[in-house]
């Protein structure tokens, strides 16, 4: 789930960045400046819709915002707006799946996200809670958890809000994606440099990636 | 020294005449080997060609690993062979013709000795969607008692489609597997944060 990836590090690094992304066989791009992405609302939020799904992407730092409007929407609120009712298809959630299951054990922020209209707050509040009773959120059960398919798209929204805006970070240090060196361009990373044990999960990943390459 | 190649299987089954064949073919990358034979009893009332054996293909993965498809014949009478076809299984997908009555019979009797027996992750697949008098998924679901087996409309003539089925399942049996697992605290997470 490179998007994610680049994402979170566009809004952590906080500087001026262009997201190039490729979905089927279109091509677009997504300005972010002073904190917010550049677009209306709806522009916004179908453009972070479409990167989700992206088949790759792309990060280019100091970009030129010569011909870009000046309407920006701050990043918790488009995260809020992008994720409001989204659902995944199989390929997308087998995707975020996997990417979860890479996830290391967590620190939880808490963000007053119900001020930016977010759908899943009351889920989020739980995991928070979760992570406050345990002093660690381990997001492999917390997505396990899900009593159900309704659930689990749930939580797997809560997973992406609270990644891609920093809410969760490694429990065990270097987790600031701020200490992150701004880059000319980020290409995207594999993710088949996953764990090396072929334990299942490693193994149902790979073929995971597998068939959606078919 | 060469690494030993891992194996592991997905099973596709269900009742005759749903597209087990047509799907293993879909996600195989190798010539697949079918032992279709004319059909004779009441099933040649339903299709010419009938699986009698397994259908079987192979998708490589990567270089250490592959994976095996079985196709199983599609009467129930075949069921002894879930003791072998699981074992090394990732999951199983069920197939069912969603507009024919004794496929759905054949089907619940199959489900039955699956549940019984096999402790797999499993999906359903509901094909010829698009044919006048399909059940919908929910009305295949309570027929057949599936609680909580999540029933999907999939086309098995298109590979899109078969690719999703195999997806959902994959993603269920990645949310089981994890959950069997030990915590492993050695993460490689450095392109993640």
């Amino acid at each position: 789930m490179n998007s994610l990836v680049y994402l979170r590090r566009m809004i952590i690094n906080q500087k001026p960045a262009r997201l190039d992304y490729t979905k089927g066989s279109e091509t677009n791009s997504l300005y972010y400046e002073r904190a917010g992405f550049e677009g209306s609302y709806a522009d916004v939020s179908q453009k972070l819709r479409d990167i989700f799904e992206a088949d790759s992407v792309e990060v280019v730092t100091d970009p030129d915002f010569s011909n870009v409007s000046s309407q920006r929407i701050f990043a918790p609120q488009a995260i809020a707006s992008a994720l409001a009712g989204y659902s995944f298809t199989p390929a997308t959630r087998a995707e975020l799946l996997s990417f979860t299951m890479r996830l290391p054990p967590l620190i939880v922020r808490l963000y007053p996200m119900q001020r930016y209209s977010f759908q899943d707050n009351g889920a989020y509040m739980k995991m928070h809670m979760q992570f406050q009773h345990n002093g660690v959120l381990r997001m492999q059960n917390y997505i396990s958890q899900a009593e159900n398919t309704r659930d689990e798209v749930v939580r797997l929204r809560v997973m992406m809000a609270t990644y891609i805006l920093g809410l969760i970070a490694p429990l065990n240090g270097g987790a600031q994606g701020s200490s992150q060196k701004p880059q000319e361009t980020a290409k995207a990373a594999t993710t088949s440099s996953a764990q090396p044990k072929a334990k299942k999960t490693s193994i149902l990943s790979r073929i995971i990636n597998r068939i959606r390459g078919l | 020294m060469t690494e030993s190649k891992q194996i592991v299987k997905l099973v596709i089954t269900g009742p005759v005449n749903a597209g087990k064949t047509t799907m293993v073919q879909n996600l195989s990358d190798s010539q697949v080997a079918a032992t279709d034979v004319a059909a004779t009893d009441s099933v040649s009332q339903l299709k010419a060609m009938t699986t009698v054996g397994l259908d079987f293909g192979i998708l490589k993965i990567d270089d250490t690993l592959e994976m095996h498809l079985f196709g199983t014949p599609g009467q129930s009478r075949f069921n002894f062979m879930w003791k072998i076809l699981s074992k090394g299984a990732i999951g199983a997908i069920f197939l069912v013709d969603s507009t024919c009555d004794e496929s759905m019979l054949e089907m619940k009797k199959m489900f039955l000795y699956f549940s019984e027996h096999v402790d797999l992750p499993v999906v359903v697949g509901a094909t010829k969607q698009d044919l006048p008098g399909a059940k919908t998924p929910d009305e295949i679901a309570a027929f057949l008692e599936l609680g909580d087996t999540m029933v999907i409309p999939v086309d098995a003539r298109d590979k899109e489609s078969g690719k999703m089925l195999t997806l959902t399942l994959l993603g269920n049996a990645l949310v089981e597997a994890q959950a069997d697992e030990d915590y492993d605290d050695d993460y490689d997470t450095e392109d993640l944060f």
